[in-house]
């Protein structure tokens, strides 16, 4: 009995110490010497937790600043963090109804925005991440006045004795020891999401659409932080990303239409059956002008003004031997008579038509003659009688032509038809397609050089990811896409100048107390691809991981890897060591 | 007929046996656990007194046994291993692999006639094996979330003893098997995660074991024995999935795979001393040929965008394991105790979560006891350390084992891993 007694006692033993488990050393989080007591977020809809195109719980639960609480509770527990919390269909959203990998179709299908989700719910929130707000709404009070004519997410945060209250207004109550803040963004994307269709300004008052000029934004931003500055508070500025970077802006290529021989001759007989009737009746018209008024002139007007100009030199020379008016206008007659002045006459004659067709096309003519064809130009806008000629005469003629008796100038026109097309193919207003990818025929202005109000995108622009449904129909992505869906090379330009100079803004409140993470650089690492914690998150729409399916927003992956940029900006910045969030566990895109 | 009884029932066992699982508790997945006296003496056993558990440990020994003897047992291995994701900087995320327990078993059966100068046996027992389970949910379970892999070998025995100093013996080796590997795939969706699974059973396959015994004098005894590599060839093993979204559903459909895992060679050399006859005390080492482990590949009967087959490095060096141990025998209750040093086949940049392997130390003690000269019982416990290891992100990189600009391979995953292992082990023997 002795003996089981101690077996027992040795196997308990045994359980007792099988119980024990592998324990590496961690290092203990610390804030250093940061103020984790209070933190609040301050941004728009990426901070707010937005993603697939609405606010809805899930979104919110694992926003950025969310997870960034999460975190800073490892060092401080008693965090006060809480969010405006949408009904858990929030806003409403787009899902994936039906996915093909292999052939690229997304079918999307919309969750309803839930009746409530503009209801007043006022209270003290940690996140102020506000859907839609720009730089230049910071200090604009009554800016959630009513959910219809204000903001309805800065609405529903506000008590109803609140409603004239600023967005800076509830920055200024807030407790803040830290804060992140990430905003500036719609400045710029409202202009690019609507294709820049409303130009620069915007629409009139609110400047919706618009880009917001650079010194309100400036004005606006330095309200912001000298609100914060004042509070002593410390935190963490993000710049404005590249819209580069963002697959609503990228989805599509500038030359997704991707033709075989057969569709490829379809589009460009479409094209030319469009184009080249009115081109030709154009040239046509050109033409025949042309040769009328050339005709008439060369009959009615040069010979007479070759005479003249002759004489009229003699004459002038004459006068300046010394003769008396009368004894030079004698020796000019016999001049213009003599077969040398018959000559020069001639030769004048000779150079002036050679160069009535320059002349009537509009182009230049020699400088000695220019005198000349001013006086021709005279009497084609003033006599009646020379213009009644060309009239006749270009009557005849098309008369003639309509007859078919005139095989030689079907052929010129037929010609310069051609070579009209050539030189607005040339240019690319002209659209063409080959087998493989063709850009797609957006609208432009009608210029002089682009008759046609129409051209061919080139590499660099921009065809936004609403065209999507348009773009997916065959028919309807060949014919030319209106500007709200285009961001061209000026707009682009006008785009990436505001935002540098936004950027530039941003990162000069850098200081002792303020760090700044350039956005831009991140998401453009993000999208070439990273790999961490054991998964790779992508730039590539819905397998890559990182963008939601509105192409603008992040996932709960994405917005975890910023809550840890912003941890590793604090970190090195205060000294502090707070723990990053861990990527795998958040999800990325649903599948269906 | 008494013996062929006894051998009867041993064939009885040995299939409920089979039925239990096992797990890795050596360097690599090596699981050498002869027999409960031999582990208690921080697993000797080449150059050991010879028991029936020299089947397994030197074949050469077999015929300088006293007696007959039928011996069978096993072991419980509760390990557990650590992960600290070091490799990022500030983090405090750790996740714990919760392996089941492993039992892992061992059945010798040697018989001779009295005065003969060679004894047969047959021995079942599993020196290769593997359960590691991290779950659904660390970090790394895009590469591993559970492997079970086994090898079982049964291995008929002939030892002759030139004289009683003496003896050779071989065995030869069938070996059986099958791995069962699950990793989750990294989708979301709003369904349990996304899994893929591998079980196939390996081909039958051969390999031998052989040794020498030679008794020096009365005090030195030396052994040496040599287990040959055996490949495990797994082909038209089951490829499933479980939870797949719609979307994915032409792509992740079952299928079949094939690949190969080298059980390796050990080659094995021990000296024994006996000063007189209460003590015995040995030292051992083994030289185990795990280069022979270069890269795990799977090969897929049908691949598609998404299924292809897959190469991942393993580049085992050949490596070593010292052991020490000694015996106090009382009479009827022997004390033992022992250690051993096990050196990682695993090189830097190559530790995969199946098998995050670092140098162990281990710790091994028991007991027996004699009832009569017909039965013994024997408890073993050891204790392995796993030092703790850590797996650079730049190294794992520069070999080619995570991803980087210039390779997309991911095999391991980078970080810190800490193994602790708990074994008790029972043997029962019966002599005749």
């Amino acid at each position: 009995m002795k003996t089981i007694n101690k077996l027992i006692l040795v196997l308990g033993l045994v359980g007792l110490i099988i119980s024990c488990k592998p324990e590496i050393e961690v290092p203990a989080p610390s804030s250093g010497g940061l103020d984790l007591s209070n933190y609040l977020a301050i941004g728009n809809s990426l901070t707010a937790g937005y993603m697939d195109a609405g606010l809805y719980l899930e979104g919110q639960d694992q926003s950025t600043p969310a997870i960034l609480a999460k975190q800073f509770m490892e060092v401080n527990p008693n965090l006060p963090f809480s969010q405006p919390t949408m009904p858990v269909d929030g806003s409403g959203y787009m899902k994936l109804k039906d996915l093909d990998l292999a052939n690229q179709i997304f079918v999307f299908e919309q969750v309803p925005a839930d009746p409530g989700w503009t209801d007043k719910i006022p209270g003290t929130y940690q996140n102020l991440g506000i859907t839609g707000i720009r730089v230049k709404d910071i200090t604009v009070n009554g800016y959630g006045a009513s959910p219809e004519q204000g903001n309805p997410y800065f609405y529903r945060i506000l008590a109803a004795d609140e409603a004239m209250k600023s967005y800076l207004d509830k920055v200024s109550e807030a407790e803040i020891s830290v804060y992140t803040c990430w905003i500036g963004n719609n400045d710029m994307l409202d202009y690019a999401i609507s294709g820049g269709a409303f130009g620069a300004e915007g629409l009139p008052v609110t400047g919706i659409n618009g880009l917001t000029p650079v010194d309100q934004f400036e004005a606006s931003y330095n309200a912001l932080m000298s609100v914060l500055n004042g509070k002593g508070a410390k935190g963490i500025l993000g710049t404005i990303p590249d819209i580069a970077v963002i697959p609503f802006f990228n989805l599509i290529p500038y030359n997704s239409i991707v033709l075989d021989e057969t569709t490829a001759a379809q589009a460009n007989g479409f094209y030319s059956a469009q184009i080249n009737p009115a081109l030709e009746a154009n040239v046509e018209a050109g033409v025949i002008d042309l040769i009328a008024a050339d005709t008439v002139i060369s009959v009615a007007v040069i010979p007479d003004l070759a005479d003249t100009t002759i004489w009229l030199q003699t004459y002038q020379a004459a006068l300046l031997d010394g003769k008396n008016e009368q004894e030079a206008a004698d020796s000019a007659y016999a001049f213009l008579n003599s077969p040398v002045g018959q000559g020069a006459s001639a030769q004048l004659q000779a150079a002036l038509n050679a160069e009535l067709p320059n002349f009537l096309l509009g182009l230049p003519v020699s400088p000695e003659l220019e005198p000349l064809f001013a006086q021709i130009g005279l009497l084609l806008e003033n006599d009646p009688q020379l213009q009644a000629g060309i009239a006749q005469t270009r009557a005849q003629i098309q008369q003639a032509y309509d007859a078919g008796l005139l095989p030689e100038l079907e052929a010129e026109i037929a010609f310069r038809t051609e070579q009209t097309i050539a030189g607005l193919k040339a240019l690319g207003y002209y659209p063409t397609f080959e087998v493989g990818p063709n850009p797609f025929v957006i609208e432009v202005p009608v210029t002089q050089t682009n008759p046609l109000g129409i051209r061919q995108m080139v590499e660099g622009e921009k065809v936004l990811f609403t065209a999507f449904p348009v773009l997916s129909d065959p028919t309807q992505a060949l014919a030319p896409q209106p500007d709200q869906f285009i961001l061209t090379t000026d707009e682009l330009d006008s785009i990436r100048s505001f935002t540098q100079e936004y950027n530039d803004i941003i990162k000069g409140y850098e200081s002792a107390d303020v760090g700044v993470i350039d956005m831009n650089a991140l998401l453009t690492a993000l999208n070439a691809g990273v790999f961490m914690d054991g998964t790779e998150v992508d730039g590539t729409y819905i397998q890559g991981g990182l963008f939601s399916l509105d192409g603008v927003h992040l996932t709960p992956r994405g917005y975890a890897i910023i809550a840890n940029a912003y941890i590793d900006a604090i970190n090195s910045k205060f000294n502090a060591s707070i723990p990053p969030a861990n990527i795998s566990v958040f999800r990325s895109v649903v599948l269906p | 007929m008494k013996h062929l009884k006894n051998m009867r029932y041993l064939g009885l066992v040995m299939a409920i046996l089979t039925c239990f699982q096992i797990s890795a508790m050596a360097a690599g997945f090596q699981v050498y656990l002869p027999s409960s006296r031999a582990t208690a003496m921080g697993n000797l056993g080449v150059g050991l007194r010879p028991d029936a558990a020299s089947i397994y440990t030197n074949p050469g020994a077999m015929a300088l046994m006293e007696n007959n003897q039928i011996m069978m047992g096993f072991n419980f291995i509760e390990a557990k291993v650590q992960f600290y994701n070091s490799q990022v900087e500030n983090s405090n995320y750790v996740a714990d692999s919760d392996n089941p327990t492993g039992t892992p078993f061992h059945a010798y059966a040697v018989w001779g006639p009295r005065e003969a100068k060679w004894k047969v046996g047959v021995g079942m027992y599993t020196p290769y094996g593997s359960r590691v389970n991290w779950g659904e949910e660390w970090q790394g379970r895009f590469l591993l979330s559970g492997i079970r892999l086994q090898a079982i070998y049964i291995q008929p025995t002939f030892s002759y003893a030139f004289s009683e100093k003496f003896s050779i013996g071989a065995g030869l080796i069938g070996m059986f098997g099958n791995v069962d590997l699950t990793r989750v795939i990294d989708v979301s969706s709003d369904s349990p995660p996304t899994t893929i699974n591998l079980v196939g059973d390996a081909e039958f396959a051969f390999g031998f074991n052989v040794g020498l015994y030679w008794a020096i004098s009365e005090k030195w005894q030396l052994g040496a024995s040599y287990r040959s590599k055996v490949d495990a060839t797994l082909s038209g093993g089951d490829v499933t999935f479980e939870n797949v979204p719609n979307s994915l559903s032409s792509f992740l459909t079952d299928n079949k795979f094939s690949s190969t895992i080298p059980l390796p060679s050990s080659a094995n050399l021990a000296l024994n001393w006996t000063p007189d006859q209460n003590w015995e005390v040995g030292v051992e080492v083994n030289y185990i040929g795990w280069g022979a482990y270069e890269s795990l590949d799977f090969d897929f009967e049908n691949e598609n965008p998404v299924i292809q087959d897959s190469e991942s490095p393993r580049n085992y060096k050949d490596s070593w394991v010292f052991h020490l141990g000694g015996e106090y025998d009382f009479g009827k209750v022997q004390l033992r105790a022992g250690g051993y040093y096990d050196l990682t086949p695993v090189q830097e940049g190559y530790m995969t979560p199946e098998t995050p392997d670092s140098n162990r130390i281990a710790f091994t003690g028991g007991i027996g006891y004699s009832l009569g000269d017909f039965l013994q019982f024997d408890l073993a416990f050891l204790f392995i350390a796993g030092q703790e290891r850590e797996q650079l992100t730049s190294v794992a990189q520069s070999v080619g084992t995570y991803p980087s600009p210039t390779n997309s391979t991911y095999a391991v995953e980078p970080g810190t891993y800490k193994m602790r292992a708990y074994i008790p082990g029972v043997t029962i023997t019966y002599k005749f």
